[in-house]
């Protein structure tokens, strides 16, 4: 029985301690350090500047586990791929463009991350059970599902008795400004995948990183191909990836903002194209849609956030997004994977400058207003829920 | 009180002529400015500025006219500036978005470097029966503190009814914020004595130690949308807004809100600096 934020409410154990986990995972903690014991002076530089070291040292550890594991994981998910093609092409029939749509969606929601689908979707490709237009979809519908773990800590929320709106208004926004844009891009893409127009943007890794995965990776590709079942490979990439991605999040400093001058400037307003900017430089940097609009969390000093600012900030972060997508094409070694994802970022890049100059406060009111609707009552939000789990199953079914 | 008038005897001109000449008390001394492109152009220029002169009755001050030669935008601050004028005033043509932004505008070249207040006349002919005061809370003095510096706007106040909004613009981000204040009126706000409610307190109090009576709001949404929603929901004849100039990094990367409301107001607007 959930009652209206500020009573009490009963819920179930399970939920509790699976939702003080996930917010535990994605909320930014500001822990001081204790230590055990009363140093001197000195003693306490000492110790300070060894634990700061210390610190560096595992993050630099860290982010090279990370690249290991990320581009290890590249390499088992194509070898079990290439294995399951005939599989997958029979349970899942994803010739369709809407089909792979809905599935990327779908499996994004269910790991709860884009990054690792679009690898996974690269890799389809690489097998030949995508084609390019395929991909470009299975991608675009990863990005619709990325946006769901913002929505589900949100909603969690709403579960403990918090605020309807204080909880979901970011998650949506997020939402609704990637599905409008990605929407729009979705054809400006497929045009430009079909006329051959980013056939001139082909890239592929040169000589020398062949080599070195020949002498690295190969070897640990061929040992789990000779010893696991091909959908174990597969599972175990994208487990991987997954745990490469998460390696990458503990290597970002963490941003404690309360009342810095950072958090300060956070409340002015600025210009909708230097927040695009920034937008996608935090994401360029982070390679992760969730770390560059988690960092909102702490930049809302008070715990606010301009609503000028956000929307912008959203579409450059949207853009930048497949930098990993782009790495993968590239470990993959194959041109046309790259070009897939060039389109994606290309399209993207267009339609955020059309939004920005020529209709930008009309779609910021619409978001806006779309966003206070449904946050409005229960049976909007789950509507609206309703909606977005309706769509890609509906897409898949076609 | 010295007022400046800038004219090019177009409608919107007429509109702020008629303006000015409602808001300017008995002892105003009225220079109305007429900028011409070329010096073929003189006799038209002092056409218009006699025309200009018109509008104010005799007993209604000292009016003179002048006639300047150069770029309006350019020649109107070069007049505000030189001559320790009190109020700017000027109307604005209903601008084409796009090549308002693509060219700029006389009015936004004026609002950004006259050295004086501006204001911006259009709408109703009597726009400071109803006084809608915009205090965001940031820019020092405050524009509270720089209304009751002027002596005029303060016998216009005391005339009409004044109230003072405050937009807040912000939406959680953190799940665990407590989100009551992003719907609370300004009451609510006043009674927990959050820092909007302590603006917007201090401001009335400011008011009242000026003998005015304001009443105090607070909208929740976009500032821009917000202000001039709130201008159009409450029939008020007169916006205030302070004028944030900057320079170096924040004009080039913030937004100018001031200008955003001057250029989709239908009413008057007063730039205060």
């Amino acid at each position: 029985m959930i009652r209206a934020a500020g009573h009490a409410c009963y819920r179930p154990v399970w939920l509790t301690k699976m939702s003080r986990a996930l917010s535990q995972r994605c909320l930014v903690q500001d822990k001081q350090p204790t230590l055990p014991f009363k140093p001197t002076k000195r003693a306490g530089r000492l110790t300070r500047g060894l634990r700061r070291n210390g610190r560096r040292l595992a993050k630099m550890f860290l982010f090279l586990a990370s690249i290991v594991l990320f581009v290890l994981a590249i390499g088992l998910m194509k070898e079990g791929a290439s294995n399951l093609t005939p599989l997958i092409r029979d349970s899942f029939r994803l010739d369709s463009p809407w089909r792979s749509l809905g599935f990327g969606w779908l499996f994004a929601y269910l790991i709860m991350s884009g990054s690792p689908v679009a690898a996974v979707a690269l890799t389809f490709l690489d097998t030949g059970l995508l084609t390019p237009l395929s991909t470009f979809t299975m991608i675009t519908g990863s990005r619709f599902g990325a946006t769901f773990i913002v929505l589900l800590i949100g909603f969690i929320y709403v579960l403990r008795g918090r605020s309807r709106t204080a909880s979901m208004t970011m998650g949506l926004l997020a939402l609704m400004v990637t599905a409008t844009t990605h929407l729009v891009a979705l054809p400006i893409g497929i045009i430009l995948l079909q006329q051959g127009w980013m056939d001139a943007l082909r890239m592929s890794s040169d000589g020398a990183v062949g080599s070195i995965l020949a002498l690295t990776i190969k070897p640990l590709t061929a040992f789990a191909a000779a010893n696991l079942p091909a959908w174990a490979i597969f599972v175990t990439g994208l487990g991987l990836i997954m745990l490469s991605f998460n390696l990458f999040d503990r290597c970002l400093p963490q941003m404690t903002l309360r009342e810095s001058h950072l958090g300060a400037t956070a409340r002015l307003v600025y210009r909708p194209w230097v927040m695009f900017l920034l937008g996608a430089g935090v994401t360029l940097i982070s390679m992760s849609v969730s770390i560059s609009l988690g960092i909102l969390v702490p930049l809302s000093a008070r715990g606010f956030i301009r609503r000028e600012n956000v929307i912008p900030y959203i579409m450059g972060a949207n853009v930048t997004t497949f930098v990993d997508t782009v790495l993968a094409a590239l470990l993959m070694d194959n041109a046309l994977a790259f070009t897939v994802v060039m389109a994606e970022m290309v399209s993207m890049t267009i339609v955020s400058a059309l939004v920005l100059i020529l209709v930008y406060r009309p779609y910021e009111q619409t978001m806006l207003t779309s966003v206070e609707w449904c946050v409005k009552s229960n049976r909007n939000l789950t509507f609206f829920a309703l909606l977005i789990l309706l769509i890609p199953i509906v897409l898949i079914m076609l | 009180m010295q007022m400046l008038v800038a004219t090019g005897g177009a409608r919107h001109s007429t509109q702020a002529l008629w303006i000015a000449s409602e808001l300017a008390a008995p002892n105003t001394e009225v220079t109305i400015l007429t900028v011409i492109r070329t010096g073929r152009e003189t006799a038209r220029g002092r056409t218009i500025a006699e025309e200009a002169r018109t509008f104010w009755l005799p007993d209604h001050g000292h009016v003179t006219t002048k006639v300047r030669t150069g770029k309006p935008a350019e020649a109107i601050v070069q007049e505000a500036a030189s001559g320790g004028y009190d109020l700017l005033v000027i109307g604005e043509r209903s601008p084409h978005r796009l090549r308002t932004r693509l060219v700029g505008s006389v009015v936004a070249h004026v609002a950004a470097h006259a050295p004086c207040p501006v204001l911006i006349a259009k709408g109703v002919r009597s726009p400071a029966h109803r006084i809608l005061i915009c205090d965001s809370g940031g820019g020092s003095p405050s524009v509270i503190t720089l209304f009751g510096h002027y002596p005029w706007a303060m016998r216009w106040a005391e005339n009409g009814e004044v109230t003072v909004l405050h937009v807040m613009s912000q939406i959680t981000a953190a799940p665990g914020v407590r989100g009551e204040q992003l719907r609370a009126d300004a009451t609510d706000l006043m009674k927990v004595h959050s820092p909007e409610g302590e603006l917007l307190a201090d401001d009335r109090t400011h008011l009242h130690d000026y003998g005015i009576d304001a009443t105090v709001k607070v909208r929740h949404g976009l500032v821009r949308e917000e202000v001039l929603a709130e201008a159009d929901a409450g029939g008020y004849g007169l916006i205030v807004i302070g004028a944030h100039r900057r320079s170096g990094w924040q004009s080039f990367l913030l937004s100018d809100l001031a200008q955003q409301i001057i250029s989709h107001a239908d009413r008057s607007v007063l730039l205060l600096r």
